[in-house]
Protein backbone atom coordinates (compact mmCIF):
# COMPACT_ATOMS: atom_id res chain seq x y z
CA UNK A 1 0.00 0.00 0.00
CA UNK A 2 2.84 2.14 1.07
CA UNK A 3 4.55 1.57 -2.79
CA UNK A 4 1.52 3.16 -4.44
CA UNK A 5 1.05 5.81 -1.73
CA UNK A 6 4.64 6.75 -3.16
CA UNK A 7 3.90 6.89 -6.58
CA UNK A 8 0.51 8.53 -6.46
CA UNK A 9 2.38 10.84 -4.93
CA UNK A 10 5.05 11.45 -7.09
CA UNK A 11 2.24 11.67 -10.06
CA UNK A 12 0.76 13.74 -7.95
CA UNK A 13 3.43 16.15 -7.37
CA UNK A 14 5.12 16.15 -10.99
CA UNK A 15 1.03 17.04 -12.76
CA UNK A 16 0.90 19.96 -9.63
CA UNK A 17 4.42 20.99 -11.18
CA UNK A 18 3.22 20.53 -14.51
CA UNK A 19 -0.14 22.89 -14.51
CA UNK A 20 2.06 25.35 -12.54
CA UNK A 21 4.14 25.00 -15.83
CA UNK A 22 1.57 25.06 -18.16
CA UNK A 23 -0.25 28.33 -16.43
CA UNK A 24 2.64 30.22 -15.98
CA UNK A 25 3.44 30.04 -19.80
CA UNK A 26 -0.04 30.64 -20.90
CA UNK A 27 -0.10 33.57 -18.61
CA UNK A 28 3.18 34.95 -20.50
CA UNK A 29 2.09 34.02 -23.51
CA UNK A 30 -1.28 35.98 -23.05
CA UNK A 31 0.81 39.29 -22.57
CA UNK A 32 3.05 38.76 -25.14
CA UNK A 33 0.81 37.28 -27.94
CA UNK A 34 -0.24 40.55 -29.67
CA UNK A 35 3.12 42.85 -29.08
CA UNK A 36 4.85 39.62 -30.73
CA UNK A 37 2.90 39.57 -33.91
CA UNK A 38 3.05 43.72 -33.79
CA UNK A 39 6.90 43.14 -33.88
CA UNK A 40 6.64 40.36 -36.55
CA UNK A 41 4.19 42.84 -38.80
CA UNK A 42 6.82 46.03 -37.91
CA UNK A 43 9.64 43.74 -39.43
CA UNK A 44 7.96 42.93 -42.52
CA UNK A 45 7.10 46.36 -43.23
CA UNK A 46 10.58 47.82 -42.63
CA UNK A 47 12.41 44.55 -45.16
CA UNK A 48 9.81 45.98 -47.76
CA UNK A 49 10.75 49.35 -47.39
CA UNK A 50 14.29 48.31 -47.59
CA UNK A 51 13.67 46.75 -50.69
CA UNK A 52 11.17 48.93 -52.50
CA UNK A 53 12.44 52.78 -51.72
CA UNK A 54 10.18 54.58 -49.73
CA UNK A 55 9.65 57.54 -52.26
CA UNK A 56 8.33 54.42 -54.95
CA UNK A 57 6.83 52.46 -51.73
CA UNK A 58 4.88 55.48 -50.96
CA UNK A 59 3.10 55.85 -53.95
CA UNK A 60 1.46 52.05 -53.74
CA UNK A 61 -0.89 50.08 -51.94
CA UNK A 62 -0.69 47.00 -50.86
CA UNK A 63 -1.76 43.50 -49.96
CA UNK A 64 -0.57 40.43 -48.77
CA UNK A 65 -1.23 37.02 -49.66
CA UNK A 66 0.01 33.35 -49.33
CA UNK A 67 1.70 31.52 -52.51
CA UNK A 68 3.01 28.51 -53.09
CA UNK A 69 5.45 27.82 -56.78
CA UNK A 70 7.61 26.17 -57.95
CA UNK A 71 9.67 29.23 -59.58
CA UNK A 72 9.79 30.27 -55.68
CA UNK A 73 12.63 27.68 -54.69
CA UNK A 74 10.44 24.79 -52.51
CA UNK A 75 7.09 23.59 -51.71
CA UNK A 76 6.47 25.96 -49.08
CA UNK A 77 3.98 28.62 -48.36
CA UNK A 78 5.61 32.61 -49.17
CA UNK A 79 4.83 35.46 -48.81
CA UNK A 80 3.31 37.70 -51.78
CA UNK A 81 2.80 41.50 -51.66
CA UNK A 82 1.02 42.94 -54.36
CA UNK A 83 1.72 46.65 -55.19
CA UNK A 84 -0.93 48.98 -56.63
CA UNK A 85 -1.27 52.08 -58.51
CA UNK A 86 -4.90 53.79 -59.07
CA UNK A 87 -6.15 49.86 -58.24
CA UNK A 88 -3.74 48.90 -61.31
CA UNK A 89 -1.39 45.99 -60.35
CA UNK A 90 2.09 47.36 -61.13
CA UNK A 91 4.53 45.56 -59.01
CA UNK A 92 4.90 42.76 -56.51
CA UNK A 93 7.69 42.00 -53.65
CA UNK A 94 7.92 38.09 -52.89
CA UNK A 95 9.31 36.04 -50.09
CA UNK A 96 11.58 33.67 -52.13
CA UNK A 97 14.35 30.68 -52.09
CA UNK A 98 17.78 29.60 -53.20
CA UNK A 99 17.81 25.86 -52.28
CA UNK A 100 21.40 25.62 -53.77
CA UNK A 101 23.21 27.57 -51.57
CA UNK A 102 26.85 27.12 -50.54
CA UNK A 103 25.71 25.99 -47.23
CA UNK A 104 21.87 25.63 -47.28
CA UNK A 105 18.92 26.96 -48.38
CA UNK A 106 19.36 31.44 -48.93
CA UNK A 107 15.84 33.62 -48.04
CA UNK A 108 15.93 36.15 -50.26
CA UNK A 109 13.23 39.14 -50.85
CA UNK A 110 12.68 40.32 -54.32
CA UNK A 111 10.72 43.26 -55.42
CA UNK A 112 10.05 44.01 -59.29
CA UNK A 113 7.31 45.46 -61.76
CA UNK A 114 5.19 43.22 -63.70
CA UNK A 115 7.07 43.86 -66.45
CA UNK A 116 10.28 42.05 -65.33
CA UNK A 117 12.31 45.39 -64.29
CA UNK A 118 13.77 44.55 -60.60
CA UNK A 119 13.47 47.39 -57.82
CA UNK A 120 15.53 45.20 -55.50
CA UNK A 121 16.33 42.72 -53.51
CA UNK A 122 17.61 41.85 -50.08
CA UNK A 123 18.73 38.30 -48.96
CA UNK A 124 16.96 37.87 -45.36
CA UNK A 125 18.76 34.91 -44.26
CA UNK A 126 21.47 32.97 -45.07
CA UNK A 127 24.19 30.79 -43.63
CA UNK A 128 26.96 31.15 -46.17
CA UNK A 129 30.40 30.90 -45.48
CA UNK A 130 31.27 34.00 -43.10
CA UNK A 131 34.58 36.34 -45.66
CA UNK A 132 33.16 35.21 -48.61
CA UNK A 133 29.69 33.53 -49.12
CA UNK A 134 28.32 36.37 -46.67
CA UNK A 135 29.02 38.50 -49.18
CA UNK A 136 25.06 38.52 -50.60
CA UNK A 137 24.84 40.08 -47.15
CA UNK A 138 24.02 43.99 -47.54
CA UNK A 139 25.34 44.64 -43.94
CA UNK A 140 28.39 43.00 -45.36
CA UNK A 141 28.49 44.31 -49.35
CA UNK A 142 26.28 46.26 -51.40
CA UNK A 143 26.59 43.73 -54.18
CA UNK A 144 22.78 42.71 -54.11
CA UNK A 145 22.05 46.50 -54.91
CA UNK A 146 23.76 45.90 -58.46
CA UNK A 147 20.70 44.00 -59.35
CA UNK A 148 18.37 47.03 -59.32
CA UNK A 149 16.67 48.40 -62.25
CA UNK A 150 18.08 45.39 -64.36
CA UNK A 151 15.35 44.28 -66.66
CA UNK A 152 14.56 40.60 -66.75
CA UNK A 153 13.15 38.98 -70.03
CA UNK A 154 13.44 35.16 -69.27
CA UNK A 155 14.47 32.02 -67.87
CA UNK A 156 16.70 32.04 -70.86
CA UNK A 157 17.98 35.49 -70.77
CA UNK A 158 21.70 35.24 -71.02
CA UNK A 159 22.64 38.88 -69.46
CA UNK A 160 21.23 37.40 -66.66
CA UNK A 161 24.06 35.56 -65.76
CA UNK A 162 27.33 35.88 -63.96
CA UNK A 163 30.36 37.64 -65.69
CA UNK A 164 31.86 34.04 -65.70
CA UNK A 165 29.16 32.34 -67.61
CA UNK A 166 28.93 35.50 -70.59
CA UNK A 167 26.17 37.41 -68.69
CA UNK A 168 26.39 40.78 -66.92
CA UNK A 169 26.14 40.14 -63.04
CA UNK A 170 29.36 40.81 -60.98
CA UNK A 171 30.29 38.06 -58.84
CA UNK A 172 32.62 38.41 -56.18
CA UNK A 173 36.32 37.02 -55.25
CA UNK A 174 36.46 33.89 -53.79
CA UNK A 175 32.83 32.72 -54.29
CA UNK A 176 30.83 31.51 -57.46
CA UNK A 177 27.85 28.87 -56.17
CA UNK A 178 26.87 31.62 -53.56
CA UNK A 179 25.99 34.69 -56.29
CA UNK A 180 25.16 31.71 -58.91
CA UNK A 181 22.60 30.62 -56.65
CA UNK A 182 21.23 34.15 -55.63
CA UNK A 183 21.20 35.30 -59.38
CA UNK A 184 19.04 31.76 -60.34
CA UNK A 185 16.66 32.74 -57.48
CA UNK A 186 16.14 36.00 -58.37
CA UNK A 187 16.03 35.44 -61.94
CA UNK A 188 13.21 33.10 -61.42
CA UNK A 189 11.15 34.74 -58.60
CA UNK A 190 10.98 37.94 -61.06
CA UNK A 191 9.75 35.48 -64.00
CA UNK A 192 6.93 34.61 -61.14
CA UNK A 193 6.53 38.25 -60.54
CA UNK A 194 5.78 38.54 -64.26
CA UNK A 195 2.99 35.78 -64.62
CA UNK A 196 1.40 37.13 -61.93
CA UNK A 197 -1.50 39.63 -63.77
CA UNK A 198 -2.50 36.61 -65.54
CA UNK A 199 -3.10 34.32 -62.26
CA UNK A 200 -4.15 37.13 -60.10
CA UNK A 201 -8.09 35.91 -60.15
CA UNK A 202 -6.86 33.23 -58.68
CA UNK A 203 -5.07 34.65 -55.75
CA UNK A 204 -8.53 35.69 -54.75
CA UNK B 1 30.14 33.03 4.58
CA UNK B 2 33.52 34.41 3.01
CA UNK B 3 31.97 36.36 0.52
CA UNK B 4 35.16 37.32 -1.24
CA UNK B 5 35.84 33.70 -1.16
CA UNK B 6 32.30 32.69 -2.68
CA UNK B 7 32.40 34.99 -5.74
CA UNK B 8 36.04 33.60 -6.30
CA UNK B 9 34.84 29.95 -6.60
CA UNK B 10 32.14 31.16 -8.75
CA UNK B 11 33.39 33.81 -11.35
CA UNK B 12 37.12 32.35 -11.56
CA UNK B 13 37.98 28.66 -9.68
CA UNK B 14 34.60 26.45 -11.16
CA UNK B 15 34.12 28.74 -14.34
CA UNK B 16 31.23 26.86 -15.79
CA UNK B 17 32.29 27.36 -19.57
CA UNK B 18 36.58 27.71 -18.71
CA UNK B 19 36.97 24.97 -16.18
CA UNK B 20 33.91 22.54 -15.74
CA UNK B 21 33.27 23.17 -19.69
CA UNK B 22 29.89 22.92 -19.35
CA UNK B 23 26.88 24.11 -22.22
CA UNK B 24 29.88 24.87 -24.30
CA UNK B 25 27.58 24.64 -27.81
CA UNK B 26 25.83 28.11 -27.66
CA UNK B 27 29.39 29.28 -26.17
CA UNK B 28 31.20 28.37 -28.99
CA UNK B 29 27.93 29.13 -31.67
CA UNK B 30 27.01 32.56 -29.97
CA UNK B 31 30.80 34.29 -29.51
CA UNK B 32 31.42 35.61 -33.19
CA UNK B 33 29.86 38.62 -31.75
CA UNK B 34 30.14 40.23 -28.34
CA UNK B 35 26.80 41.35 -27.92
CA UNK B 36 25.25 38.15 -29.28
CA UNK B 37 27.60 36.56 -26.51
CA UNK B 38 26.15 39.28 -23.99
CA UNK B 39 22.65 38.69 -25.33
CA UNK B 40 22.82 35.20 -24.32
CA UNK B 41 24.77 35.62 -20.96
CA UNK B 42 22.41 37.69 -19.46
CA UNK B 43 19.13 35.67 -20.74
CA UNK B 44 21.15 32.25 -19.07
CA UNK B 45 21.87 34.21 -15.82
CA UNK B 46 18.43 35.27 -15.51
CA UNK B 47 16.89 31.55 -16.37
CA UNK B 48 19.71 30.44 -13.51
CA UNK B 49 18.90 32.55 -11.46
CA UNK B 50 15.27 32.42 -11.19
CA UNK B 51 15.61 28.63 -11.39
CA UNK B 52 17.69 27.97 -8.56
CA UNK B 53 15.51 30.30 -6.73
CA UNK B 54 12.24 28.33 -7.33
CA UNK B 55 13.80 25.06 -6.65
CA UNK B 56 15.71 25.92 -3.27
CA UNK B 57 12.09 27.60 -2.47
CA UNK B 58 10.42 24.62 -2.82
CA UNK B 59 12.97 22.03 -2.06
CA UNK B 60 10.78 20.73 1.04
CA UNK B 61 8.30 19.81 -1.14
CA UNK B 62 10.37 17.90 -3.79
CA UNK B 63 11.26 14.12 -3.38
CA UNK B 64 14.74 13.12 -3.74
CA UNK B 65 12.87 10.26 -6.48
CA UNK B 66 11.81 12.46 -8.86
CA UNK B 67 13.41 16.17 -8.87
CA UNK B 68 15.49 15.59 -11.91
CA UNK B 69 11.51 15.86 -14.06
CA UNK B 70 10.57 18.49 -11.79
CA UNK B 71 13.64 20.32 -12.60
CA UNK B 72 13.15 19.88 -16.17
CA UNK B 73 9.63 21.03 -15.86
CA UNK B 74 10.32 24.26 -14.18
CA UNK B 75 13.62 25.22 -16.55
CA UNK B 76 11.52 24.63 -19.82
CA UNK B 77 8.52 26.97 -18.46
CA UNK B 78 10.78 29.36 -17.40
CA UNK B 79 12.90 28.95 -20.68
CA UNK B 80 10.15 29.50 -22.57
CA UNK B 81 8.02 32.38 -20.60
CA UNK B 82 11.74 34.19 -20.88
CA UNK B 83 11.63 33.29 -24.99
CA UNK B 84 8.37 34.88 -25.37
CA UNK B 85 9.18 38.02 -23.27
CA UNK B 86 12.41 38.86 -25.59
CA UNK B 87 10.52 37.71 -28.51
CA UNK B 88 8.16 40.19 -27.72
CA UNK B 89 10.37 43.28 -26.16
CA UNK B 90 13.78 42.81 -27.89
CA UNK B 91 12.91 41.27 -31.23
CA UNK B 92 15.80 42.01 -32.91
CA UNK B 93 18.21 40.29 -29.64
CA UNK B 94 15.73 36.82 -30.40
CA UNK B 95 16.67 36.76 -34.31
CA UNK B 96 20.25 37.03 -33.54
CA UNK B 97 19.90 34.12 -30.67
CA UNK B 98 17.72 32.25 -32.58
CA UNK B 99 17.61 28.81 -31.57
CA UNK B 100 19.30 28.81 -28.90
CA UNK B 101 17.12 30.43 -26.33
CA UNK B 102 14.80 27.47 -26.12
CA UNK B 103 18.25 25.64 -26.02
CA UNK B 104 19.47 26.89 -22.39
CA UNK B 105 17.04 24.09 -21.80
CA UNK B 106 19.42 21.64 -22.20
CA UNK B 107 22.58 23.46 -20.75
CA UNK B 108 24.10 21.35 -18.30
CA UNK B 109 25.10 24.49 -16.19
CA UNK B 110 21.21 24.99 -15.28
CA UNK B 111 20.32 21.68 -14.15
CA UNK B 112 23.99 21.28 -12.62
CA UNK B 113 23.18 24.02 -10.26
CA UNK B 114 19.51 23.69 -9.50
CA UNK B 115 21.01 20.46 -7.57
CA UNK B 116 24.14 20.70 -6.84
CA UNK B 117 23.49 24.20 -5.01
CA UNK B 118 19.82 25.02 -5.07
CA UNK B 119 18.42 21.54 -3.95
CA UNK B 120 20.58 21.87 -0.53
CA UNK B 121 21.28 25.24 0.57
CA UNK B 122 19.06 28.12 1.21
CA UNK B 123 17.03 31.02 -1.20
CA UNK B 124 19.81 33.67 -0.84
CA UNK B 125 23.16 31.18 -1.63
CA UNK B 126 21.01 30.16 -4.15
CA UNK B 127 20.02 33.08 -5.88
CA UNK B 128 23.40 34.79 -5.48
CA UNK B 129 25.19 30.95 -6.99
CA UNK B 130 22.98 31.94 -9.76
CA UNK B 131 23.72 35.49 -10.19
CA UNK B 132 27.46 34.48 -10.39
CA UNK B 133 27.54 31.09 -12.25
CA UNK B 134 25.43 33.11 -14.50
CA UNK B 135 27.79 36.06 -14.60
CA UNK B 136 31.43 33.46 -14.75
CA UNK B 137 29.86 31.94 -17.46
CA UNK B 138 28.74 35.54 -19.70
CA UNK B 139 32.22 36.96 -18.81
CA UNK B 140 34.04 33.75 -20.56
CA UNK B 141 31.55 34.04 -23.38
CA UNK B 142 32.26 38.00 -23.79
CA UNK B 143 36.19 37.30 -24.23
CA UNK B 144 36.37 34.94 -26.54
CA UNK B 145 33.31 36.71 -28.69
CA UNK B 146 35.68 40.00 -28.03
CA UNK B 147 38.78 38.12 -29.37
CA UNK B 148 36.89 36.53 -32.24
CA UNK B 149 35.00 39.63 -33.42
CA UNK B 150 37.96 41.71 -33.33
CA UNK B 151 39.95 39.67 -35.27
CA UNK B 152 37.66 37.73 -37.73
CA UNK B 153 35.06 41.10 -38.28
CA UNK B 154 37.59 44.05 -37.45
CA UNK B 155 34.68 45.41 -34.84
CA UNK B 156 33.54 45.32 -31.36
CA UNK B 157 29.84 45.99 -29.74
CA UNK B 158 28.40 44.97 -33.87
CA UNK B 159 24.61 45.74 -33.37
CA UNK B 160 24.15 47.10 -29.94
CA UNK B 161 21.03 48.73 -30.78
CA UNK B 162 19.99 45.36 -30.52
CA UNK B 163 20.64 45.36 -26.56
CA UNK B 164 20.19 49.48 -26.21
CA UNK B 165 17.56 50.70 -28.63
CA UNK B 166 18.47 53.86 -28.17
CA UNK B 167 21.79 53.81 -29.51
CA UNK B 168 22.53 54.22 -33.38
CA UNK B 169 22.88 50.74 -35.49
CA UNK B 170 26.93 52.08 -36.67
CA UNK B 171 27.89 52.85 -32.56
CA UNK B 172 30.35 50.06 -32.90
CA UNK B 173 34.29 50.12 -32.83
CA UNK B 174 36.08 49.28 -36.24
CA UNK B 175 39.50 47.82 -35.07
CA UNK B 176 40.59 46.63 -38.05
CA UNK B 177 40.32 47.13 -41.60
CA UNK B 178 38.13 44.25 -43.67
CA UNK B 179 41.19 43.20 -45.67
CA UNK B 180 43.33 42.80 -42.40
CA UNK B 181 40.58 40.33 -40.80
CA UNK B 182 41.35 36.32 -39.83
CA UNK B 183 38.39 34.69 -41.01
CA UNK B 184 39.56 31.35 -39.21
CA UNK B 185 38.31 33.65 -36.08
CA UNK B 186 34.69 33.77 -36.69
CA UNK B 187 34.67 29.97 -37.85
CA UNK B 188 33.99 27.28 -35.70
CA UNK B 189 37.52 25.96 -35.45
CA UNK B 190 38.69 29.56 -34.74
CA UNK B 191 36.03 29.06 -31.69
CA UNK B 192 37.50 25.73 -30.78
CA UNK B 193 41.28 27.26 -31.04
CA UNK B 194 40.57 30.92 -29.07
CA UNK B 195 38.52 29.10 -26.47
CA UNK B 196 41.65 26.94 -25.94
CA UNK B 197 44.17 29.43 -25.80
CA UNK B 198 42.03 31.06 -23.53
CA UNK B 199 41.78 27.87 -20.89
CA UNK B 200 45.56 28.00 -21.19
CA UNK B 201 46.32 31.41 -19.90
CA UNK B 202 43.93 30.94 -16.91
CA UNK B 203 45.74 28.05 -16.37
CA UNK B 204 49.13 29.79 -16.65
CA UNK B 205 47.67 32.41 -14.21
CA UNK B 206 46.75 30.23 -11.42
CA UNK B 207 49.59 28.27 -11.81
CA UNK B 208 52.22 31.53 -11.58
CA UNK B 209 49.77 32.54 -8.30
CA UNK B 210 50.12 29.45 -7.03
CA UNK B 211 53.78 29.63 -7.37
CA UNK B 212 53.77 33.01 -5.90
CA UNK B 213 51.78 31.43 -3.02
CA UNK B 214 54.17 28.64 -2.59
CA UNK B 215 57.31 30.79 -2.66
CA UNK B 216 55.47 33.87 -0.23
CA UNK B 217 54.78 30.60 2.47
CA UNK B 218 58.54 29.00 2.22
CA UNK B 219 60.07 32.28 3.04
CA UNK B 220 57.33 33.26 5.77
CA UNK B 221 58.75 29.91 7.55
CA UNK B 222 62.10 30.37 7.07
CA UNK B 223 62.23 33.47 8.70
CA UNK B 224 60.10 32.13 11.43
CA UNK B 225 62.53 29.54 11.98
CA UNK B 226 65.43 32.40 11.77
CA UNK B 227 63.25 34.01 14.54
CA UNK B 228 63.18 31.02 17.22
Amino acid sequence: MKKYQKILQSAFLISFFSTISIASVVYINSITKNKIINQQEQEKNILLETVVPSKIYNTFTKKLYNIQNQFLGDNKTHNLWILFKNQKLEAAVVETTAPDGYSGSINILVAAYCNGKIIGARVLSHKETPGIGDKIDISISNWITKFNNIVVSSLQDKNFRLKKYGGQIEQFTGATITPQSVTNAIKKTVIFIKTIPTIFNQLK
Amino acid sequence: MNIKYFLYVRLWKNNSSLIQLLGLCPVLAMTTNSINAIGLGMTTTIVLTITNTIISTLKRIIPHDIRIPIYMILVSSIVTSIEMLIHAYQFNLYQSLGIFIPLIVTNCIIVGRADLIAYKNSIIVSFFDGIFIGLGSTFAMFIIAFIREALGNGTLFFGINKIIHSTDNFMFVHLLDKNSTIILAVLPPGGFFILGCIIAIKNAIDLYFKKQTVIKNINCSCICKTKK
